[in-house]
């Protein structure tokens, strides 16, 4: 025992009681760096203090403050509160300790890593410790602990539990224990990862791989123009860590977020391969304007990003980032944290931040899976003879003869009798699929150099023919120390995306949707003619002109490429020690094509005679920013002080061309010179600038209590005139109560933070040139010939000028049982003045509204998340619940009537939501179904909505009660989009070098409008029905609620409550197994795993998937389901290793 | 190098930006009143955004068209698309219905653009002489015409010009005389500065005979039902009767009624005003998708049967009547399938309308891409319009069956003797002739309000009406939001 305390990386002088205690509280306290190791640094640095009345505790901050000295103690082993006075000069660390301990009888070990561990000498119990080991059976025993990545964990303290004998692991990880009893267990413990305990069982070697701690307090994470230990948060920030991010085969980052940060809901607005992904950050706090979050790649604030000529919900512009590059993303959330982001912080504030080089060895990793996908969920719809029987039905109901069979087109109208199946257009389009993943990254570096790449290709075929995604990028982060003083940084990342997108979406009309026309095209249609060219449209009479699927998903093209640019130099120059300034200058720039070419096969194709157009979108944005920052601390006072001035202009460009009339259609789009007509062309340009000034001031006072203040001035030239400039301020306290002595009996409890913070922020995200007069392109044709017009288009007002955010946030922080049990609660209030809106004006002056700012609306809810480890030590538990509600209200939108808000789809004649003050954003107004008059009595007993009612026609709920069904009169809420709550549950186990991972999230009380029941739920000939439709009235099945047979549709079905349906659901999103091999020769580490998703969904939703949002970035419709792409579920097979 | 040298290099890089002139938003790709209505092509195409304000589906692009149609006797909706169709053709429209907020809406935009072009054209330089005139009288005419409908189906509607155009809560009280009064100096003023006849690549544009024909169009509304001008009756007679004498403007019937609504003769002798539709170049419509037969294989791109005939209007024309084919669908090959003939009555379920059908309009490359043109007025109507004026003037003569029977004698339909008639019966008979020659022109709704027709001729097939049907409500929209504005009496 003598001899480890002499070596000085002993820590045996602890006495049994004291690690007793230490099971139940943390054991280190402080943070730990693996990369400093100047051996006779605490001998030759010298540091001034000048401290009254202070802690030895604050005396040892403050030395850790000013050194690479790090100290290890336990509160229960020496008063950490006794208070001292200390003066001395230019001492070294040694002498300073000397001081402060002389008279306590406390002695402490400085070691090689700059590690000084302190404890009191009890030679009793030291005594009766060396009796009793010297009676058992001992040997030695070696080992080497590693991170999760196989990298070796220098200082990690390893304990013989309920002993005294202990060794801290070296730089590479090694550590060895004399006299080790055969039976006795291991605790292995380091700052920021999760304690392990592991039985010695009569071995002499023990190595293992150490785990992040999930929630860990040290933990430093990015917030706004800085960062912040997460103890030291007052703000309210959902943090989410590499780990989580690559456990899931998803095409975005987006993607991956759901679920993983209370009050954050994602949905998927399309599951194309790279479709859009919508995100609300505590609800929608706009109705005009965007209500995406900012995201902030490395710093740099990226603009939605670029996608040529648009198709249905559209491509989702974070596809181009890979996701396997990011080491965590930050999720901002109140006014306190998003207010540095001022005019673009009222959504949220997403933080990314890619990977760096660590000083270390060379570290190579490389990650890839493979898997299939297929359509999680097919639609059960009529078959052939089904569906020839219910046309004729309708028919007879309707006094027209039948359609099948057609004695002049036997071909195409059969008779029903020798239909059977027929056509399963679903199954013609929806195919299985293959997603793919590679990952390369090398990264490492030296005390002046520090350097990451990767590089990574990602690839997915669709499941509906004709679609796909893939993307190819790299990455190079370099930090270069040039001198003391000069650190020189670079970000860049490059990728380029090629994808079909194929015509997958969309409405029925005059588009081409191919999932839409799946659906709706009669089984009876044959995909080909007699003559072998492919059927065009649906022949059915009655019908919908639906266009033929196979040729439009088989031989149609939309294709799109996307190049992108996104990097940034900056440097970090400290001007004195607790001052320095950070200059940057950075660019986004992507470009994409999109080429789109109707073959003659197609309907479109066949009426242009070949129709092919290309468009070209650029954009760009160029930032600079002039960071000051100021860290110092004084006394029990420390200061974090942040301010600067940045740029950021935004450029955008686009232009298209199309032509038809092709002699062929070998060209495709690539020779549009070949056709023989061709269209306008078009072009725009547009540029917007954004200047700001920002400063924030972090105060902590004897790291208890915090306070926040944080203020940004943004300058917009979207704005008018007379409102180019604001200002948005934040405050923010937080007080640490777990640090008060008074809470020193309450040992459970290892951490209790209370956070309040009130702010402003901003919304600017509307299009550019909103607030001038526009001239506007008329055009028309004399004698055949194009001529130029031009007038206003709008109504000035420069006036406009920025949406305002006032969130008020409470929050808690708990934990527990050494922060194995974590709970965050916030309460938040937001209130949204000035709302951008259409506002209307009497149309006598040219116009029907001005764009104003006008109106409120507010948002509150509540977030929990519940964080433990259930079993730690084996076998290993954790579990994680996030549970939010948020409530949403319009408030107040002077001189604005209630009224329906657009269409959902324009031939159809299916209303959008209704917009009216005391009620959420998104409801919908409709008429009450009702079922349908089953018999005679209920006819005549009415309500009825035609004096043409027959028996079986539907029936709705007559509201003013007049006896009759009028829609502007009868119609009432049926219908809210908003959850009641949404929810999410992971849980991992380890066990033996297995993991498995569950993940489930879901929504309750959402409701969705089905816009797809407006064609496939009609009981009538316009296209193929669901099997429900089997189910329809007739003279011998009177007991039901679907309608009667009937050729045409019956417009108030479709302005009903028929299309809403419960969109509640929950879904095993992932489950993952994995095992872990740790002693193979060639590998640091290698990990192989499966991966199902989206295996299991319990949902009585009958559309093909209840996470839908097919209108995309609309606040105004949300919960629609109309023709989106449908989801998959997937299996994958992957491996990650690292040398 | 010190702190302060530091800090002054610091101060230096972050006041190197000036931040007034970099919030200015530059304007690339559109135009802004700033930088426009210099030039003599400034002025024309401001001119031709007018223009374009018809083409619009709340213009005469659709809903003009269909808010003047579906009141009438021929045209009914066959149960499709919007509740307002309906309502207008069944008579139970509603204040709120969504048709008249569209309508009112659109004529406004249109008078707005024609009064930004008569307001700023003093800033224009003009490098031809008559370029000015013929802007200017052009622009006038497009503003009357749209006050002209304006005035037809609201009666009482605010008077916006180029001089007050910035008040935005303007009434409609005690307007109607100045209303009328600027359709009457727009017209004038279009006639007396417009060419009779456009030829090249100006044909299309409005003419004198043109304004003239709005002219007479608009003395024959001011004296019939509500406004009761009785003195107008001979001023629309003479402006009617000088069309037709005028060589200049070269107006004629054609001989065949199947040659009228052809595509190769939108720019023939008997279309004297029409909205100009193109394929291709954006300045498309939908009428033959609109009004063609759904899955009918009729025209290229499918017809949706959304404008379909009354059953026993389709009976009350004369077999005998030679305009019967080129109104209603009886028979064709199909467009896609030429060995398939359909016909009507037989394989067709309800009769169609056929005049915007022309299998030889194949440039569209969408449902609302046709190139068909769609007859605003034509000289048909200044024949009807002569002797309606005329025997509403003088009763009946001659002179006040000149034109009825030149219209009649196209159709094959025996000549008017003036003896066979009274005043109120040869009313009645220009009526029922101009249902027949203009069915599915956008014309009924006036036509039978002027004449006082509607409860007499909607009771004949069942609707019933009443008074406050002789005009439109104001859009309960714009009551809304203009608190000057007052509600027509009958729907208050």
């Amino acid at each position: 025992m003598k001899k480890n305390y002499e070596s000085g990386i002993g820590i045996c002088q602890i006495p049994k009681k004291l690690l007793r205690i230490m099971k139940l509280t943390v054991f280190l306290l402080i943070v730990f760096t693996v990369h400093v190791s100047a051996t006779v640094y605490s001998q030759n640095t010298k540091l001034s203090l000048n401290l009254q009345n202070s802690s030895v505790k604050y005396v040892l901050e403050q030395i850790e403050a000013q050194t690479k000295c790090r100290f290890i103690y336990s509160n229960e082993s020496i008063n950490m509160d006794r208070k001292v006075n200390l003066h001395v000069e230019n001492k070294t660390v040694k002498d300073i300790l000397d001081v402060l301990f002389s008279d306590a009888g406390i002695k402490y070990v400085i070691t090689n890593k700059n590690l000084i561990l302190i404890n009191p000498l009890d030679k009793n119990e030291l005594t009766d410790f060396s009796t009793q080991t010297l009676q058992q059976q001992n040997r030695t025993l070696k080992g080497r602990v590693t991170d999760s990545q196989g990298q070796p964990l220098p200082g990690v303290t390893v304990v013989v539990k309920g002993t005294t004998t202990g060794a801290i692991t070296d730089s590479e990880g090694k550590y060895s224990l004399p006299q080790v009893p055969g039976d006795a267990t291991l605790l292995f413990s380091f700052m920021g990862m999760r304690s392990q305990e592991i039985t010695v069982s009569g071995k002499t070697s023990i190595s293992i791989a150490m785990k992040e701690e999930s929630i860990g307090l040290e933990e430093v994470i990015a917030i706004g123009y800085g960062t912040v230990k997460k103890s030291d948060l007052t703000g309210s920030v959902s943090s989410i860590k590499a780990e989580d991010l690559q456990k899931l085969p998803v095409t975005s980052f987006d993607q991956a977020i759901q679920g993983r940060a209370a009050g954050v809901q994602v949905t998927q607005a399309s599951s194309a391969p790279g479709g859009k992904v919508l995100i609300r950050v505590r609800g929608g706090n706009s109705l005009s304007s965007s209500n995406e979050p900012l995201y902030v790649v490395d710093g740099y604030p990226i603009s939605a990003g670029t996608s040529a000529g648009g198709s249905g919900a559209g491509q989702n512009p974070l596809a181009t980032l890979n996701t396997s590059d990011i080491s965590s993303i930050e999720i901002l959330k109140d006014a306190s944290a998003t207010a540095i982001y001022g005019a673009r912080g009222a959504n949220g504030v997403v933080l990314i931040t890619t990977k760096r080089g660590q000083i270390g060895k060379t570290q190579v990793t490389f990650d890839g899976y493979s898997g299939i996908q297929q359509i999680a969920n097919k639609l059960d719809m009529m078959n052939a003879r089904e569906f020839a029987e219910l046309v004729n039905e309708a028919r007879t109901n309707d006094g027209l003869g039948v359609a099948f069979p057609n004695s002049s087109d036997l071909y195409n109208f059969p008779d029903p009798t020798s239909l059977g199946e027929g056509v399963d257009y679903q199954d013609e389009i929806f195919r299985s699929a293959p997603i793919h993943s590679y990952n390369l990254g090398i990264s490492g570096g030296n005390e002046s150099v520090r350097y990451a790449f990767g590089g990574s290709y990602f690839g997915q075929t669709g499941i509906v023919e004709g679609t796909d995604f893939n993307r190819a990028s790299f990455r190079t982060n370099i930090d270069s120390k040039i001198s003391d003083k000069l650190t020189v940084s670079t970000n860049l990342t490059a990728s380029h995306v090629w994808s079909n997108i194929g015509f997958s979406e969309g409405d029925g009309g005059n588009n081409a949707g191919v999932v839409n026309s799946a659906i709706l095209m009669p089984p009876t249609v044959p995909v080909k003619q007699a003559d072998g060219s492919y059927t065009l449209m649906n022949p059915t009479p009655g019908g919908s002109t639906i266009q033929n699927p196979v040729p439009i998903a088989k031989l149609a093209t939309n294709y799109q490429e996307i190049d992108r640019i996104l990097g940034s130099v900056f440097a970090t120059w400290k001007i004195i020690n607790d001052l320095s300034f950070k200059v940057t200058f950075g660019t986004d720039m992507s470009s994409a094509n999109r080429s789109v070419y109707w073959p003659t096969e197609t309907v479109i194709g066949y009426n242009a005679n070949g129709s092919a157009s290309q468009s070209n979108r650029k954009m760009a944005s160029y930032l600079n920013e002039n960071i000051l920052t100021y860290d110092r601390s004084i006394g029990n006072h420390s200061f974090n002080v942040t301010g600067g001035f940045t740029w950021q202009t935004f450029h955008n460009s686009f232009f298209s061309a199309a032509a038809t009339n092709f002699p062929t259609d070998v060209y495709g789009a690539d020779n549009m010179d070949a056709g023989t007509t061709y269209s306008m062309p078009n072009s725009e340009k547009e540029k917007s600038q954004l200047a700001s000034l920002l400063g924030r001031i972090n105060y902590i006072y004897k790291g208890r209590y915090y306070l926040t203040l944080t203020g940004r001035a943004d300058g917009s030239s979207k704005f008018g005139a007379n409102n180019k400039w604001a200002f948005f301020p934040s405050v923010a306290t937080a007080w640490r109560i777990s640090e008060e002595d008074f809470m020193n009996p309450y040992s459970v409890i290892s951490n209790l933070k209370l956070r309040a913070s009130y702010g402003k922020t901003g919304n600017q995200d509307i299009a550019n040139y909103q607030s001038l007069a526009r001239m506007g392109t008329m055009n028309y044709s004399f004698n055949g010939m194009l001529n130029s017009g031009v007038g206003p288009n709008n109504i000035p007002n420069p006036d406009l000028k920025w949406e305002t955010t006032s969130t008020t946030d409470v929050g808690i922080d708990l934990g527990a049982f050494e922060n194995r049990l974590t709970m965050v609660v916030d309460y938040y209030y937001k209130k949204t003045t000035d709302l951008l809106w259409n506002i209307s004006t009497p149309q006598t002056i040219g116009f029907s509204s001005i764009f104003k700012n006008i109106g409120s609306i507010e948002n509150k809810g509540l977030e929990v998340s519940i964080g433990g480890d259930i079993f730690a030590g084996k076998f290993n538990w954790n579990s994680q619940v996030n549970w939010s509600r948020n409530r949403n209200k319009v408030l107040d939108i002077p001189g604005y009537t209630p009224s329906t808000q657009g269409s959902l789809s324009g031939h159809l004649k299916v209303n959008g939501s209704w917009l009216e003050p005391g009620m959420p954003v998104g409801v919908w107004n409709l008429l009450k179904y009702d079922g349908v008059f089953q018999d005679q009595a209920q006819l005549e007993a009415g309500p009825r909505s035609s004096t043409n009612d027959k028996l079986g026609a539907a029936r709705f709920v007559d509201k003013n009660k007049d006896g009759a069904i009028n829609y502007t009169d009868d119609r009432m809420i049926v219908g809210d989009p908003n959850p009641d709550f949404i929810f999410c549950w992971s849980n991992s186990f380890e066990y033996r070098g297995f993991d498995l991972t569950v993940y489930m999230q879901g929504s309750y009380g959402n409701d969705i409008i089905n816009v797809q029941r407006a064609e496939t739920n009609v009981s009538g000939p316009w296209g193929n029905q669901r099997r429900e439709i089997l189910n329809r009235w007739t003279a011998t099945n009177t007991n039901t609620d679907v309608s009667r047979a009937r050729v045409t549709v019956d417009p108030l079905l479709l302005q009903s409550s028929w299309l809403i349906e419960d969109g509640s659901y929950l879904r095993v999103k992932t489950i993952t197994l994995g095992y872990t091999f740790t002693k193979l020769k060639f590998t640091n580490s290698l990990r192989l795993y499966v991966t199902g998703q989206n295996l299991i969904t319990l949902t009585d939703y009958t559309g093909f998937d209840p996470e839908v949002n097919s209108q995309g970035n609309s606040n105004l419709q949300m919960g629609v389901d109309y023709n989106a792409y449908p989801a998959a579920k997937a299996l994958i097979f992957g491996v990650s290793t690292s040398f | 190098m010190n702190i302060k040298k530091q800090i002054l290099i610091l101060i230096s890089i972050l006041s190197f930006i000036s931040c007034d002139s970099f919030l200015e938003e530059k304007v690339y790709s559109s135009m802004t009143p700033l930088n426009f209505y210099k030039t003599e092509a400034d002025a024309e195409a401001a001119l031709n955004s007018v223009y374009n304000a018809m083409l619009s589906q709340n213009g005469w692009g659709r809903q003009v068209w269909l808010a003047a149609e579906l009141p009438g006797e021929a045209a009914w909706p066959n149960n499709s698309g919007e509740a307002w169709r309906t309502e207008m053709d069944q008579y139970t429209w509603t204040t709120s219905s969504t048709g008249f907020p569209q309508i009112w809406g659109q004529l406004y935009k249109m008078i707005s653009r024609a009064n930004t072009v008569l307001q700023n054209i003093e800033q224009v330089t003009f490098t031809t002489t008559g370029v000015k005139e013929q802007i200017v009288g052009e622009t006038k005419f497009l503003r009357g015409m749209a006050y002209l409908y304006l005035i037809r189906f609201f009666d009482h509607i605010p008077l916006m010009t180029e001089n007050n155009m910035e008040d935005i809560n303007p009434t409609n009280v005690g307007t109607d005389d100045d209303v009328w009064q600027l359709i009457i100096d727009d017209f004038s003023y279009a006639k007396s500065v417009l060419k009779a006849k456009n030829t090249g690549d100006d044909i299309g544009r409005a003419t004198a005979g043109a304004a003239q024909a709005m002219l007479a169009k608009a003395y024959l509304t001011m004296g019939g039902k509500p406004w009761n001008k009785t003195e107008n009756w001979e001023k629309a007679a003479k402006e009617a009767k000088e069309i037709m004498t005028n060589t200049a403007y070269g107006y004629n019937l054609w001989d065949d009624y199947d040659k009228v609504f052809l595509l190769e003769n939108e720019h023939g002798p008997e279309y004297i005003f029409s909205l100009e539709c193109e394929s291709q170049m954006s300045c498309g419509r939908d009428f033959p998708t609109f009004t063609g037969i759904r899955n009918g294989d009729q025209i290229k791109l499918g017809g949706w049967s959304s404008l379909t005939v009354n059953e026993n209007f389709f009976n009350s024309m004369s077999e005998t009547d030679k305009r019967r084919s080129r109104t209603f669908v009886l028979s064709y090959y199909g467009y896609a399938h030429p060995e398939n003939l359909y016909t009507y009555p037989g394989n067709i379920t309800i009769p169609h309308f056929n005049k915007f059908i022309d299998m030889t309009d194949v440039n569209a490359t969408a449902t609302a891409d046709y190139a068909m043109n769609i007859p605003i007025i034509r000289y048909s109507d200044v024949l009807l319009t002569q002797s309606e004026a005329e025997n509403e003037a003088n009763g009946p003569s001659i002179a006040a069956v000149e034109g009825i029977n030149i219209v009649r004698a196209r159709a094959g339909l025996e000549p008017l003797t003036p003896d066979d008639f009274t005043k109120e019966t040869l009313r009645d008979t220009i009526l029922q002739e101009r249902i027949w020659e203009f069915c599915e022109e956008g014309q009924a709704y006036f036509d039978l309000k002027r004449m006082d027709a509607i409860s007499k001729r909607m009771t004949a097939i069942g609707i019933t009406t009443a008074e406050k049907h002789y005009v439109f409500p104001i859009p309960q929209d714009e009551i809304d939001v203009n608190p000057n504005l007052v509600q027509n009496e009958a729907y208050k």
